[in-house]
């Protein structure tokens, strides 16, 4: 049916936007997991876990995001495994934020001057009771602002998905086009709503990075 | 020791990989397996309105998904619908992630060399779609100008087909993209269902394009897709399809969201 | 289920595949050019502009900045002949890439211009250089290394950002490789050859970047990988 792009639509295009906010917190969360092994196997790991981490993050890295996600979603059921799209996206975009949030926490990490970790050797901590209070909070506080601004990639980069048909806001767009075609009207939408979603994001971004540059002691 | 930390963590992970089993084992594809699996998946092709359509929770909805929700009541089993598209849809039947397609699969023999085609559900007169103002009433008026298909379709095969000096052809992901491409006019003309594109020309009141009925590319029919081996299902789905036809259903369904009964009379089987 | 990797077809495309090659590369060096020129404006005017235009390009990079590469892609192609732009694909592809580089370049080379101290510059006309030199050699070479690791990951960011112009069907490499799917059916086989074919070409840019360093600064100079584009050098706060 050809309709004309009106109130009606609206419902179609917030269901999208709600799969859109599920994927990148999901994305986050596994990702930040993931992201934060791989930080910490990179900086304090043996060497060939260094290499094996690095020689990932570079790979991913140099990949398109839409090649990782047509890989995922066409190797998947071959190998027998049958998710559903949102499954294949979340499972690639976590791969991707992985890559990325490990080289910036890792960043973060060796930020950290040597003299902190000489000093909680001469307090006999263990590594684990190191990295939880003395490295990794230092870390985090140096990473928040480039995190948070990495969490405006992610919200963006799912809208690459619309590509193998998982249905969050580009694809409502695309859905909504085909019924209406009124790609001007549908896509200034769509673009608006993304806009509420990430802008908040980015100013929280800079102040995060500010306050850093402001307030950084030692 | 953090080396154990990152050891555990893996092991974690490698069981939860494990644990993540497939939701379906939708490779089983003999009636009696998709009956004892209680549920039929189907995919269905998207973008190609009026035959297929999206309800407010972007879930498909159609011609064809009319068509996926009926057989799957003969078969007494739920119905679960895979959207594919252009792209897609070739995949997502070999690779076992559908039972079958119900997604408007010209039987051509090349096809047929990969998949094993039904008789046909439905019949669509291939036209192009220009601007009134365009000269259009053969073949040889293509001539340097863009057109636009969608990717891997009879469509595309056809218009690629053809000797024209200076035809470009521009392939897009399904058909409403390709004809919105000649609306916003990125392209000159595009090879469309002609149903389709009345239906949008009339719904969206653009006056300035037509069908060019001078010029018949084809009228060709519409088949669901099996793999090779699945013979038994093949003969269910036609079963189906015949007695869909002979009972007036497949005509209520076309006329429901097209407006007018299957173009072309009676279907051919083969 | 044994499902067989069935290479050969896929690799009988392989001159299809060199075109896709070509057609990406040329993209990407069209829309860095235009869009690091683009950027360099931008910068300019948001520092040293009048009011309205610093408005007027703050409101251009936080639109950008905010939504994705996509949804430009599809309002570019689907909306600008509604304000009376006709033009190809690839055209539009350009545009949109290189007007989203701009918008992030424009912030890369801000931070960088931001980053040389005023003291920099008048100690430079102290030591009697004129305005140009000091501009050559005080500012532009020095912010340009600060910032070259975040800039030239964010050039690699485009670089693999253009496999988006496939669905407006813009010439590249992925577009090639739909062509390669839709005639053999084998998805799977084409992109497992696409991968590795992207990720030569993005090393090959990053290599050449690296020489460009080498030449610009006279020295070795890090370039980034593509999370470095997230982290910039210190902002000074504005003026």
């Amino acid at each position: 049916m050809i309709q004309s792009f009106g109130l009606w639509s609206i419902p179609l295009l917030l269901h999208g936007l709600m799969w859109t906010v599920l994927l990148s917190l999901t994305t986050f969360v596994a990702g930040g997991l993931f992201g934060l092994l791989f930080a910490l196997g990179r900086s304090i790991g043996p060497r060939w876990l260094k290499l094996l981490i690095a020689g990932y993050i570079q790979l991913v890295q140099a990949t398109p995001l839409l090649i990782l996600l047509f890989l995922s979603f066409y190797a998947l059921p071959f190998m027998g495994w049958y998710f559903p799209p949102l499954a294949a996206a979340a499972i690639s975009l976590t791969a991707y934020s992985t890559a990325f949030l490990a080289d910036i926490w890792r960043g973060c990490i060796e930020a950290i001057p040597r003299t902190q970790w000489e000093a909680a050797d001469a307090l006999a901590l263990s590594t684990t009771q190191k990295l939880r209070y003395v490295i990794l909070p230092q870390a985090f506080r140096i990473a928040r602002g480039p995190t948070v601004g990495f969490m405006v990639q992610i919200v963006k980069n799912t809208s690459v998905t619309a590509l193998i048909g998982f249905v969050e806001l580009t694809r409502a767009g695309q859905l909504l086009n085909s019924m209406t075609f009124q790609p001007f009207d549908v896509f200034l939408t769509v673009a608006a709503l993304y806009f509420v979603v990430c802008y908040p994001l980015s100013l929280w971004s800079e102040k995060l990075k500010e306050r850093r540059s402001a307030g950084s002691a030692h | 020791m953090i080396g154990s930390l990152i050891r555990r963590s893996l092991a974690v992970a490698c069981l939860g990989v494990l644990a993540l089993q497939p939701l379906s084992a939708a490779k089983a594809a003999s009636t009696a397996e998709i009956v004892k699996k209680g549920t039929v998946t189907i995919g269905v092709l998207t973008g190609m309105p009026p035959y297929t359509a999206v309800d407010s929770s972007g879930n498909p909805d159609g011609f064809l998904v009319d068509l996926a929700r009926d057989a799957a009541k003969d078969m007494n089993v739920k119905l679960e619908v895979v959207p594919v598209n252009n792209s897609s849809r070739a995949a997502a039947l070999q690779s076992g992630r559908v039972d079958f397609l119900i997604a408007q699969m010209t039987a051509t023999p090349q096809r047929a060399l990969t998949f094993t085609m039904t008789n046909p559900y439905g019949a669509y007169e291939m036209r192009f779609v220009a601007a009134k103002s365009t000269k259009l009433t053969s073949v040889d008026d293509l001539a340097n100008l863009r057109v636009s298909v969608p990717t891997g379709s009879t469509q595309d095969v056809a218009v690629s087909g053809l000797k024209v000096p200076g035809l470009q052809v521009v392939r897009f992901d399904d058909d409403a993209t390709a004809l919105q491409a000649l609306i916003s006019g990125q392209v000159d003309a595009s090879a469309q269902v002609a149903t389709v594109a009345n239906d949008v020309i009339a719904k969206q009141k653009l006056d300035q394009f037509e069908v060019k009925a001078d010029v018949p590319i084809f009228t060709l029919y519409w088949s669901m897709a099996v793999r090779p081996d699945d013979t038994e299902l093949h003969q269910w789905l036609n079963n189906f399809i015949y007695y869909e036809e002979v009972s007036g259903r497949l005509d209520e369904l076309h006329k429901k969201w097209t407006g007018v009964p299957i173009p072309g009379g009676k279907l051919p089987a083969f | 289920m044994a499902y067989d990797l069935n290479f050969g077809p896929v690799l009988a495309h392989a001159p299809d595949f060199a075109a896709g090659v070509r057609d990406t590369v040329v993209l990407s060096a069209q829309s860095i050019v235009l869009g690091l020129a683009v950027g360099l404006v931008v910068s300019i005017i948001r520092t040293s502009g009048p009011r309205w235009s610093r408005t007027l390009c703050a409101i251009y990079v936080e639109a950008i900045r905010n939504t994705p590469l996509l949804v430009q892609l599809f309002l570019f192609f689907f909306g600008l002949p509604y304000i009376g732009f006709r033009l190809q694909a690839n055209t539009v592809a350009v545009i949109a890439v290189a007007l989203n580089l701009g918008a992030y370049a424009g912030e890369i080379f801000r931070a960088g211009l931001l980053a040389i101290p005023k003291t920099q510059v008048e100690a430079g006309l102290a030591l009697g250089l004129s305005r140009l030199q000091v501009l050559r050699y005080v500012v532009i070479v020095p912010a340009l290394r600060i910032i070259y690791p975040a800039l030239t990951g964010q050039l690699t960011l485009t670089l693999l950002g253009t496999s988006l112009v496939s669905s407006i069907s813009a010439n590249d490499l992925t577009l090639a490789g739909s062509k390669v799917v839709s005639q053999t059916f084998l998805s799977l086989e084409t992109f497992i050859v696409l991968a590795p074919i992207y990720i030569v070409v993005t090393f090959v840019f990053r290599f050449l970047y690296w020489l460009a360093g080498l030449w610009l600064f006279r020295r070795r100079v890090p370039t980034g990988d593509a999370a470095a584009s997230l982290s910039l050098p210190r902002e000074v706060s504005e003026p």
